[in-house]
């Protein structure tokens, strides 16, 4: 039996605009007005240019020692091993914001590189946000289950290259549009593949927790 | 019978899916279909036989992904050749041994996207494209009857695959892209984008597959059928999956399905299958419900089409608007730029151009001293990566033009070719092979006619010529050749009647490069736009001039509004409205911090990112101060000011880059009155190294760079190594900066550093980017990590010194 993989379009969530301050590397801090005009005047052409795609796979896991098994994909890796003790399925997922929304930060950076700045914040807080909002669906599709955080190739000891089996599994490229680089850079640039687990107790779903990030030194820090 | 008799007869039927029959019989997720074909040929042979008994002329391969980027023959992994042929095999065992079905039946190799996407989204070149299609069709041209093209979501890799079957097989070629429920591929583009391009390719038959349901593409068919004359091809998937019990459903049934084609037959469908979640049932069903049925023949168009990644123009809709401005005649600073190599300069005319309403971009990069067809492709690939214009290919040397059309994004207008034997010779052939929409010079061998009937004759002669290329009258456009009045009293007034005679005689369509007809008057743009009024009175549907001229926008939004092509007069109100482009001095905001605080109004504006009312300051600072005067005793200490602010964490990257465009623009307006400078300022070269094709970071510390005196030569990004260091070789650089963004792109920047310090040493090597630290930088071998823009300026001041102080 084969696990089925989905694809899907889903609407580009309302994006947070303090994200794409903090992703302006402003932190907490207020944006002076020339700031928040050239934010708003970006926003209309953003919204039209994103075009969310996603694709995901519902997998039970097997555990043991330093291996993670989806059935038909397996991951060599402690870290991942310990982010989904507890789980017994695990929900497999790659998201994008589409290749015009690529285009048009592009294009933007021809003469205006302040405008091709906030674009790119745009988008990275939009792909959180569609991510945040794709794990809130799934929570709601399994209640009395909690989602852990979600983790990524190349977080912790799951190599990056692991990217390449999580894409080639997803059928990515043919459902969502998402494929890689020679390089495991992701294309479109705004683009997230994560492995969330489903546990019936254990961690929370809090996703941003900067308190709990052991990177000190990160400039997004709050 | 062949392929083509078939299709002209009736309704063919293709095959249902591949990947989810293969998933059905055992197949894992992540596993390659194509394997199959050797480790169970037995299951895809019975899988093509069950389509040809259930009544499918021809059937497809599974090769959808048997790419050499997949099946490299290495590691025991098999050969493209051999995956290929084992499914021809498997193909050809199945119609041989099909019982019932159809009596005449063929086999298509099938080609699906690479799984990597192209330049300038991803990192695989064009020709890279093409060389793995080639491959693919190298190796099962032989075994098939005709080449499916499938499942395609970008026009370039669709262009690259649709030249690799016509270079490697004379068969006939279907090419079926995949649209999203807004009708778009994942680039943009729509049906009429898509049929422009593979109608100029000259494929055989045009559709559409995948990822929507019969339903879905019910929709889409209208628009593919108002767009194109070839065959329609359909393969809808089976509606759209869901789980039932573990297993994937998909919610149209087989008589569902079948009725639903049937309404597509109706609408002009004629090369009928399925895709995703179909089967040997849905195909049989499919037959029952449409078989006899005539499929509605398309209607003849009349349209003159070019396009874009993204856009489709049509110049049978016009009068349409071609900006002349990326063009070194007459021009200096253009001439600098391409000297200089700056391609920058390019793509801001370009951008400013589309920002004035022009449709279409010229592109003439000639001048003697360049490599003007390495300099074209360069332009029309960075261009076709920032604007969805479609582009004028400008050149008379059919080599530079080949390189550029073979290369383009789209369906291109060539400009051009003449009533010459040897222009016709050298440019219908590439039309024939890449598409195109030619300008047709009305002139030949003996010269420009002096009447109208003598320009016609040239037009009639073109036509005929181009007619025995399969090239018809919807792919060129008449340019009846505005001349100098100053010359000739009579020369505009031959060249209107040419349009008319052209028109009505023909029925072709016109352009005109109205500048010249001014030429050595005074107030020359009050001519020209006179000229052009008369010229749109006539009939013109094209025109190549400057849409940074307010008399031409004005005289053609009075035309569009005059000749009722202008609802409500909605356009002009628009346009006369933003008219009086007075921005006035905006009031700076409130400041940031104390720190920021400046009474002056240039400074002010620059502190605060206001870039017109930086210019206007700027220009008001020049009426009592001399050039240098105002960059040194105003731009350069308000940017020092944002730039310490920024240091002291009370200015943010945002604000220093509006700054910085700020300060740009005052600069301009101060090169403007000053004599031309020889002087350039030390020269600082840039890259993001090779692999990383995330350039955001290494833009911004360019602009700052440059702001502060900096040549910056910017080699872009995927930059190999040894480009850097010739670069660096052949213009003396002492400073290189490097960008990167991942852990796996590292080791290039490593390899360039490494190259550099042995090759040029001497020559600083600066580098920053988010996966960088210290340690990583220290780790290469650079001279020095700046975690931020400022910093490689501080970095450079150190290195180079400060420029404006030399």
């Amino acid at each position: 039996m084969t696990a089925p993989v989905w694809g899907i379009s889903p609407e580009l969530p309302p994006v947070p605009v303090k994200s794409v301050y903090r992703y302006l590397g402003m932190g907490r801090a207020q944006p002076d007005p020339a700031v928040a005009a050239l934010v708003e005047e970006c926003m209309p052409a953003f919204v039209s240019a994103a075009r969310c795609r996603a694709c995901y796979a519902e997998l039970p896991v097997r555990l043991q020692e330093n291996t993670v098994d989806f059935g038909g994909l397996q991951a060599d890796s402690a870290s991942l091993a310990k982010n989904l003790s507890g789980c017994r399925q695990a929900i497999l997922f790659a998201a994008t914001l589409g290749a015009q929304e690529d285009l048009l930060r592009r294009r933007a950076g021809v003469d205006s590189p302040a405008r091709a700045l906030v674009l790119d914040a745009m988008g990275s807080a939009a792909i959180e946000a569609l991510c945040d909002t794709l794990c809130d669906g799934w929570a709601r599709e399994n209640p009395g289950l909690r989602l852990r955080p979600r983790f990524s190739p190349g977080y912790g000891d799951l190599p990056l290259d692991f990217q390449v089996r999580l894409l080639a599994f997803l059928d990515s490229g043919r459902k969502a549009g998402i494929t890689l680089s020679e390089t495991l850079l992701m294309v479109p640039q705004k683009s997230v593949s994560a492995i969330v687990g489903l546990g019936e107790n254990g961690c929370t779903a809090r996703f941003h927790d900067c308190g709990a990030c052991e990177k000190k030194d990160c400039a997004f820090r709050l | 019978m062949n392929v083509m008799e078939c299709v002209k007869k009736g309704l063919f039927y293709l095959d249902g899916g591949t990947g989810t029959s293969l998933q059905a019989m055992g197949l894992g997720p992540g596993q390659f279909p194509e394997l199959w074909n050797l480790e169970h040929p037995e299951r895809v042979t019975e899988l093509a036989r069950s389509y040809f008994e259930a009544g499918s002329h021809g059937v497809i391969t599974n090769t959808f992904g048997a790419n050499g980027l997949k099946f490299d023959g290495k590691e025991g992994r098999p050969s493209v050749s051999e995956v290929v042929q084992a499914a021809i095999r498997c193909a050809q065992k199945a119609r041989d041994t099909a019982k019932g079905g159809q009596r005449d039946r063929f086999i298509g190799l099938d080609i699906g996207p690479l799984g990597r996407m192209l330049k300038p989204l991803g990192d695989l070149s064009f020709e890279s494209a093409v060389a793995l299609f080639a491959e693919i069709v190298e190796a099962g041209a032989a075994g098939a009857d005709f080449i499916l093209i499938e499942t395609m979501n970008d026009t370039y890799e669709l262009k690259a695959a649709v030249l690799a079957a016509k270079e490697h097989s004379n068969l006939p070629i279907f090419a079926s892209c995949v649209y999203d429920e807004n009708a778009k591929l994942m680039t943009g583009a729509g049906p009429e984008v898509v049929a422009a391009l593979l109608e100029g390719l000259r494929v055989d038959a045009i559709g559409m597959n995948c990822s929507l349901g019969p339903d879905q593409m019910q929709k889409i068919l209208p628009r593919l059928a108002a767009c194109t004359c070839l065959p329609i091809l359909v393969k809808p998937n089976a509606g759209m999956p869901h789980a039932q019990n573990g297993r994937t459903v998909f919610d149209v049934d087989a008589d569902h399905f079948a009725a639903s084609m049937e309404r597509m037959v109706r609408q002009g469908a004629r090369i009928i299958g399925g895709c995703c979640g179909t089967d040997a049932a849905y195909i049989k069903k499919l037959v029952e419900a449409t078989e006899g049925i005539s499929p509605a023949r398309p209607a003849p168009k009349k349209r003159w089409m070019i396009s874009s990644y993204d856009q489709a123009v049509d110049l049978g809709e016009g009068p349409v608007l071609i900006g002349e401005r990326i063009n070194p005649t007459g021009k200096k600073k253009c001439k600098e730029a391409l000297r200089a190599h700056d391609i920058s300069y390019v793509l801001r005319e370009a951008i400013a151009q589309q920002d004035r309403g022009a449709q279409v971009l010229d592109v003439n990069v000639g001048l003697p001293e360049i490599d003007e067809a390495a300099m074209l492709a360069e332009c029309v690939r960075e261009l076709q990566a920032v604007t969805g214009l479609p582009l004028q290919l400008d050149s008379s040397d059919p080599v530079a033009m080949e390189r550029a059309m073979r290369i383009y994004n789209g369906k291109p207008m060539i400009n051009s070719v003449s009533g010459k034997q040897e222009s016709m010779d050298a440019i219908f052939p590439l039309v024939k092979k890449y598409g195109g929409l030619v300008v047709c010079l009305t002139l030949d061998e003996t010269g420009i006619p002096d009447s109208a009937q003598g320009r016609l004759a040239v037009a009639r002669r073109i036509l005929k010529e181009a007619e025995r290329y399969g090239i018809g009258p919807e792919d060129l456009i008449f340019d009846p050749l505005a001349m100098t009045i100053s010359s000739d009293n009579r020369a505009a007034q031959v060249t209107l009647e040419a349009i008319g005679l052209l028109k009505k005689e023909l029925g072709v369509r016109c352009l005109l490069g109205v500048s010249n007809v001014s030429f050595g008057l005074p107030n020359r743009e009050d001519v020209t736009a006179a000229f052009f009024t008369l010229a749109l009175a006539r009939g013109l549907d094209a025109a190549i001039l400057n849409p940074f001229s307010v008399q031409m926008q004005k005289a053609y939004h009075c035309f569009l509004a005059l000749s009722g092509k202008d609802p409500n007069c909605q356009r002009y109100i628009g346009f006369a409205q933003s008219l009086p482009a007075q921005t006035g001095a905006a009031a700076p905001g409130p400041s940031r911090s104390p720190a920021l605080e400046t009474t002056d109004g240039l400074q002010a504006a620059i502190v605060h990112g206001l870039r017109e009312a930086a210019a206007q300051a700027a220009q008001e600072a020049l009426q009592s101060a001399q050039g240098m005067a105002v960059i040194n005793e105003k731009i350069i200490p308000a940017l020092d000011m944002v730039g310490r602010g920024f240091e002291e964490k009370t200015v943010f990257l945002p604000q220093l880059l509006m700054s910085a465009e700020a300060a740009k623009a005052a600069f301009d307006e101060v090169k403007k009155s000053m004599p031309a400078s020889t002087k350039k300022g030390p020269a600082v070269l840039l890259a993001t190294v090779k692999g990383d094709i995330h350039d955001i970071g290494k833009n911004i510390v360019k602009a700052l760079l440059e702001n502060y005196g900096y040549r910056v030569v910017d080699l872009g990004r995927d930059v190999p190594p040894e480009k850097i260091l010739q670069t660096a070789l052949d213009q003396d650089i002492r400073l290189v900066g490097l960008s990167a963004l991942m852990t796996t792109t590292v080791p290039a920047m490593e390899q360039t550093a490494r190259l550099l310090r042995e090759k040029k040493p001497g020559c600083k090597v600066v580098v920053g980017g988010a996966v960088l630290t210290q340690e990583y930088a220290d780790m290469i071998g650079a001279d020095h990590y700046a975690q931020n823009a400022m910093e490689t300026v501080r970095y450079a001041e150190q290195v180079l010194g400060r420029p404006s102080e030399e």
